[in-house]
């Protein structure tokens, strides 16, 4: 450029300037979306803090986007504006979606393509299976890993004489007359979402919720869960509600199941092992961990994790990447684990965390010890989570339909028939749109 | 007109008006059109992928019983949440007109709610409306199973009902009390001096008189009620109990933003909108032939 005119010149001034005020770093700057608020967001900070501070190379920049629905809505409005951040953080029902959107580069690749490659094996293998590409591969690195667990109020349980927690829903049914006979308000309290009464039941029974491996074969998946255990369990649900025994979380006062637990309004709760930090940090009741029982005489298998895992956008510059990968490999520590598993609840992810955690067992958390050991039960084919399209909006059809089970507006089987019958006409237009789509190649 | 009223050359107007047809253009009509044609497409979330399936997902939208649910409970929600506002409005507006020296301060105070937002005012009314605690869950400790709007569709309706008529009230109010206080006084002395009752009065003189007001608010509360209170539904009920309170505003928000079915609530946007325009057609119908029999 010369410096001739007067635009030109002032141009240059301003080049001139911007070049002597440039920070003296050279380092690489990108944006990580989260989802998460509260406790697990400072976590969350916290070990961006501890990043940008090993690493003055990179810079990562952490933002908040809302819950998980929120953050996946504006990834996509994001990505489609050309506005991506590198990094995000997307709920376990967006994985169908966001390993057909042609948007992503898969982390396995990106880890090996920067000089970092990711230690795949070491991952848990029933972490490492619900996020793993058609080919095998890693399509995004797993982050906040949740599964069920029961909670119970050992004084309550203790008060009503209930000696031992109750491994399977006979007993679990029993105890809850026991503490209603024994003058408890809520003997249980329950927000009637389908991951938990569904998605995670199914998981531990080894039964299938939709044909094609729960679609992980493809896209000619279709729901099956109708009939079989589920419907069972939903029948037994619809009789715990009915008496009073199974309260909604919105007729508590805490308005929800997690703090109605935490608060000692009600006895039992089945929540994820991420509500264990709500349920410490309150500190108002002698909580006791187990695992989510199963139907006696039923073998109970690996449970499944539900949460989030980090996907990256492709898009971005080279050297972007290789900070997103170190990043990545932060997190991936054992140390960034283990402490954000103590402060969140969450489960640690790789064997080795896992090593770490069992060789000093007093820092172990119940929900985490349950947790993990649920989850290294044996698995089969229905244990590695659903991959099937537009579960958001399957997962509102099914609360939709048990809602009205529950308010007496029919039958609860006719109930799972009809959300089974709306599933699947979603799975349909899925298909429709996804047809002429590639897969995802690594 | 005189000459000073007006503007000097032809582009003037047009410059002066560009900066809001530009806004209309960016935030009304092109996403309109975009819209239009992701309704005659499936289309990938992430945008790489489309394919051109005519009128199907029209079709397939006009023979889901959940559309006609949701439609039904729409126009349950619109007749109902547009009676209530313009009717307590109303009321309250003749009311305060009714008693000068003390209508002063009330007027103010009416007005007042106009300034809470939406989303604010849902997160009072959950609270309020709360089955455990506040005064319904005092209700309920009394006869146990009286307030139940997680699970009795009709609870919960009269919930969004009542909350639509909140946030309304006040501009219907303001607007009345305008209309009302416009009626030349002359009339309502005369009429009063003949003996009739302020009720006489209020029936046969002030209604008819503040007729096009009426016929305003009440267009702007159904177009209100069809499209913009999908924030109260979200906040209040979200849709539920059973899709009581689905109505097509949130199943839009819901089919498109949560589950990004942008083709499937594409589709119904524009049903959306066609039935919005057949709404104010034929009010607007109706007001113009009354208008022309009065005259």
């Amino acid at each position: 450029m010369t410096c001739r005119t007067t635009r030109r010149w002032l141009a240059c001034a301003v080049v001139a300037w911007a070049a002597t005020a440039a920070p003296p770093t050279h380092a690489v700057d990108f944006e990580f979306w989260y989802a998460h608020g509260g406790l697990y967001a400072q976590a969350i900070d916290d070990m961006c803090t501890g990043f940008n501070q090993s690493h003055p190379d990179d810079h990562v920049r952490c933002l908040p986007q809302g819950a998980y629905e929120q953050t996946m809505r504006k990834a996509v409005a994001a990505y489609r504006a050309g506005q991506q951040p590198a990094l995000v953080e997307i709920p376990d029902i967006g994985t169908a979606d966001m390993m057909r959107s042609g948007a992503i580069y898969p982390v396995e690749t990106l880890m090996r393509d920067t000089g970092h490659p990711a230690p795949v094996d070491d991952y848990l293998e029933s972490v490492r299976r619900v996020y793993a590409g058609p080919d095998g591969h890693l399509a995004s690195q797993p982050f906040g890993a949740s599964t069920l667990v029961l909670y119970a109020n050992r004084q309550k349980l203790a008060a009503a004489g209930i000696t031992s927690l109750p491994q399977t829903w006979e007993a679990f049914g029993q105890a809850l007359e026991r503490l209603k006979a024994h003058g408890e308000n809520c003997p249980a309290s329950a927000d009637y979402t389908s991951w938990k009464m569904l998605e995670q039941v199914n998981a531990a029974q080894g039964e299938p919720i939709a044909s094609a491996h729960n679609g992980h074969d493809g896209l000619a998946a279709r729901y099956t869960f109708a009939d079989g255990i589920h419907k069972r369990y939903m029948r037994d649900v619809a009789r715990w509600h009915a008496r009073g025994l199974l309260l909604p979380a919105i007729m508590t006062h805490a308005n929800d199941q997690t703090l109605a637990f935490a608060d000692g309004e009600c006895a039992m709760v089945i929540d994820a092992t991420g509500a264990y930090a709500i349920v410490a940090k309150a500190g108002l009741v002698d909580a006791q961990v187990g695992p989510l029982p199963v139907y006696a005489g039923t073998t109970h298998y690996g449970n499944t994790v539900g949460g989030s895992s980090l996907w990256v956008f492709k898009g971005k510059d080279p050297s972007a990447y290789s900070a997103v990968a170190r990043f990545l490999a932060y997190l991936r520590e054992p140390r960034q684990q283990l402490s954000f598993s103590a402060r969140t609840g969450y489960l640690p992810l790789t064997h080795e965390a896992e090593r770490q955690l069992s060789s000093n067992p007093s820092t172990e958390p119940d929900a985490i010890r349950v947790g993990l050991a649920s989850m290294a039960l044996p698995g089969n084919a229905y244990n590695v989570g659903a991959r099937l399209g537009f579960m958001s909006l399957f997962r509102q059809i099914w609360q939709e339909e048990v809602q009205r089970a529950l308010a007496g507006q029919g039958t609860m089987d006719d109930a799972l028939g009809r959300a089974q019958v709306r599933g699947n006409q979603l799975l349909e237009r899925f298909k429709a749109t996804y047809e002429g789509s590639v897969e995802m190649t690594p | 007109m005189k000459a000073s009223a007006r503007f000097h050359g032809r582009w003037t107007p047009f410059a002066l008006g560009f900066p809001q047809l530009a806004l209309v253009a960016l935030f009304f009509y092109w996403p309109t059109l975009k819209g239009l044609w992701w309704s005659f497409h499936l289309v990938c979330p992430f945008g790489h992928c489309s394919t051109f399936v005519g009128t199907g997902n029209y079709v397939r939208e006009l023979k889901d019983p959940a559309f006609y649910a949701s439609l039904g409970t729409t126009a349950i929600f619109s007749s109902l949440g547009v009676g209530l506002s313009v009717g307590i409005a109303l009321c309250l507006a003749w009311m305060v007109e009714l008693h000068q020296r003390s209508g002063k301060v009330f007027r103010y105070l009416l007005i007042w709610p106009y300034a809470v937002a939406g989303s604010v005012l849902g997160v009072i009314l959950r609270v309020a409306a709360n089955p455990t605690i506040g005064v319904m869950g005092y209700l309920n400790s009394l006869w146990p199973g009286f307030w139940q709007p997680h699970l009795i569709g009709a609870q919960a309706m009269a919930m969004i009902v009542g909350a639509f008529a909140w946030t309304q009230i006040p501009f219907n109010f303001i607007v009345l009390v305008a209309a009302l206080r416009a009626i030349p006084g002359d009339y309502m002395a005369a009429a009063a001096m003949d003996g009739a009752t302020p009720w006489r009065r209020f029936i046969d003189i002030q209604i008819p008189l503040i007729r096009p007001q009426l016929f305003f608010v009440g267009t702007m509360n159904l177009i209100d009620s069809i499209t913009n209170s999908f924030a109260l539904v979200d906040t209040l009920t979200q849709g539920g109990p059973g899709g009581a309170t689905d109505i097509l505003a949130y199943k839009i928000y819901r089919d498109g933003f949560i589950g990004l079915d942008l083709s499937g609530s594409s589709a119904l946007s524009m049903i959306l909108m066609l039935l919005v325009l057949a709404a104010c057609a034929v009010q607007f119908i109706t007001a113009e032939r009354q208008a022309r029999r009065e005259v």
